[in-house]
């Protein structure tokens, strides 16, 4: 049976934009982002605020300068007096399964096993709700993180994977593959694939060819491939129907984060593969680049149709717009609406068309569209994400 | 509207945000959310380099060189957050310039492909991603081009 498209059953596409904000991170990192989405940061002030998250959270310094400009930094530009700072505390959940969130997978998930097979190359979806359960709790610490990717790796090794072996599964493939049928969160992903690149390619010279470059440059070059294809599939993922517009962005979600994490220079990683000052400085402004994709374009794809019908979606931009005295086609681009619906609020009869003709006309507009389903988006994906250990031994 | 005017109103429809902030922020840690006045001087900027680099590959080293130091200053006093409007103003005028100059001498392949060559390497260098700076390039290119093909009539 050929693949179909998810918003040809919306229930499904609400599950799966439930799921996939849930896991693209982590659970509680999905609810709070979620949270902040929705309702904003109510505490913030003009001028500095602190924002704090707790001990394992980097601390971030945001400047608001209403009607004009925000930014944000790690640290307060000098002269700028501590105590003067308005400080916010936003609240991480200790639980993801207390969230609203997780009420509306729970609700729709019966729902949606009635409905017949789910996309090709996902589980149950049984299975995806007990996984996801699984994380619910998992906050973001590097003990957690150790612990949860570690399990990861071993069951990756455990399951006979030949290295030198051009024909072996890519050990980075089978991870990417888990994070897309939702058996892995986001965050761990991401912190798996780092640490499996670094691991395996610092094998290359010891092992295999005394001649070969330095880690850096194998480093660098997945961190280049990476980068490269996560703005690809944000920015490709405009072409395709429902379901490919948000395999892309979800995937695009772990390829960007884990070039984060590449380049984060953690227990000063960068800095022993023997990267100069100048290689690292553009390192991070390739970071810089790759989380402003991450924040603006894609993190923020799966709120809205997680929680509204596309008809609500449509009504939430234009009141935004309203509320924020800013054109809807750019409210329609920061809330990452799929092209096909955020046409539907050019049509001069747009505002009084109902919940069943909204979606009849977006099901009509992306019909013709090509489909981008797990396989494909993966297979798209799969010359950044491989480790290919044996090209580079060979 | 002149043809800097032009050609800057369509880089920045389809100017990447993401790369914008990068060239904009002081330091690779800083966040920004970036505005429409720091999307024009960014897009100034962008056109002006790219002419700059145009102008150079066309054998006018010194009028290549002035421009790099103006846009250089320019881009400095975008990531302090100083810029006025008069300095935006002056960018526009500056590449307007450049757009008279190209139509004069005459738009040639070469000097397209050394510039294009040299910007990809500029913004990559400046932390764009591979891909990225491509796509940016090939459009400033694009509106470059037409601004000169539109002074020309």
């Amino acid at each position: 049976m050929a693949d179909f498209d998810e918003i040809e059953r919306p229930i499904l596409h609400s599950w799966l934009s439930v799921c996939r904000q849930l896991m693209f991170a982590s659970p509680v990192e999905g609810v709070m982002l979620d949270q902040i989405t929705l309702k904003g940061q109510a505490d913030l002030k003009p001028g500095w605020n602190k924002e704090d998250l707790g001990p394992d959270w980097q601390t971030d310094y945001l400047f608001l300068e209403p009607g004009k400009h925000a930014h944000r930094k790690p640290r307060l530009p000098e002269g700028v007096d501590e105590s003067s700072v308005n400080i916010i505390r936003p609240v991480v959940p200790s639980d993801a399964r207390a969230s609203e969130l997780w009420g509306i997978a729970s609700r729709i998930a019966p729902f949606v096993e009635t409905l017949g097979p789910l996309p090709k190359g996902l589980p149950s979806v049984q299975a995806v709700m007990h996984s996801i359960e699984s994380f619910a709790t998992v906050q973001r610490s590097k003990n957690a993180l150790m612990r949860s990717s570690n399990k990861i790796i071993n069951e990756l090794f455990a399951s006979g994977m030949d290295l030198g072996d051009p024909k072996s599964p890519d050990p980075a493939m089978k991870i990417a593959e888990q994070y897309m049928r939702f058996e892995v969160p986001g965050t761990s992903a991401r912190y798996v694939l780092s640490a499996l690149y670094h691991a395996l390619y610092q094998e290359v010279p010891r092992f295999f060819k005394k001649s070969a470059p330095p880690i850096k440059r194998y480093m660098t070059e997945k961190i280049e491939e990476l980068a490269d294809i996560t703005y690809q599939l944000a920015t490709e993922r405009h072409k395709y129907n429902v379901s490919g517009f948000f395999n892309a962005s979800y995937l695009a979600c772990l390829c960007g984060g884990t070039v984060i994490v590449m380049c984060s220079n953690e227990d000063n990683s960068l800095t022993k593969m023997g990267f100069s000052a100048e290689e690292y400085q553009r390192l991070q402004r390739v970071r810089q680049n790759v989380d402003e994709i991450l924040a603006h374009h894609l993190s923020g794809a799966f709120v809205l149709p997680a929680h509204f019908v596309p008809a609500q979606i449509l009504f939430y931009v234009r009141s935004m717009a309203a509320a924020q005295g800013r054109p809807l086609h750019v409210v329609a681009e920061e809330t990452s609406l799929h092209p096909a619906l955020a046409a539907i609020l050019d049509q001069p009869n747009a505002e009084s068309m109902d919940v069943n003709e909204v979606l009849e006309r977006y099901l009509t507009d992306v019909e013709h569209l090509p489909h981008l389903g797990m396989k494909s988006v993966l297979e798209r994906a799969s010359n950044a994400l491989k480790v290919k250990l044996y090209d580079w031994i060979h | 509207m002149t043809a800097a005017q032009e050609a800057a109103q369509r880089v920045q429809r389809k100017l990447d945000k993401a790369l914008a902030t990068t060239l904009a922020t002081q330091q690779a840690e800083d966040r920004y959310f970036i505005g429409e006045a720091i999307l024009t001087a960014i897009t100034f900027f962008l056109l002006n380099r790219y002419a700059g680099a145009y102008v150079d590959r066309l054998g006018l080293k010194p009028l290549a060189e002035s421009h790099a130091d103006k846009t250089k200053a320019y881009l400095d006093r975008i990531r302090a957050k100083e810029i006025a409007p008069s300095d935006t103003f002056e960018q526009e005028q500056l590449l307007q310039e450049s757009v008279l100059t190209i139509r004069k001498l005459g738009w040639e392949q070469d000097a397209e492909q050394a510039a294009n060559r040299a910007l990809i390497l500029e913004l990559t260098q400046a932390g764009a991603l591979r891909a990225q700076a491509t796509a940016t390039v090939a459009e400033l290119s694009a509106a470059l081009n037409e601004a000169v093909r539109k002074s020309d009539g």
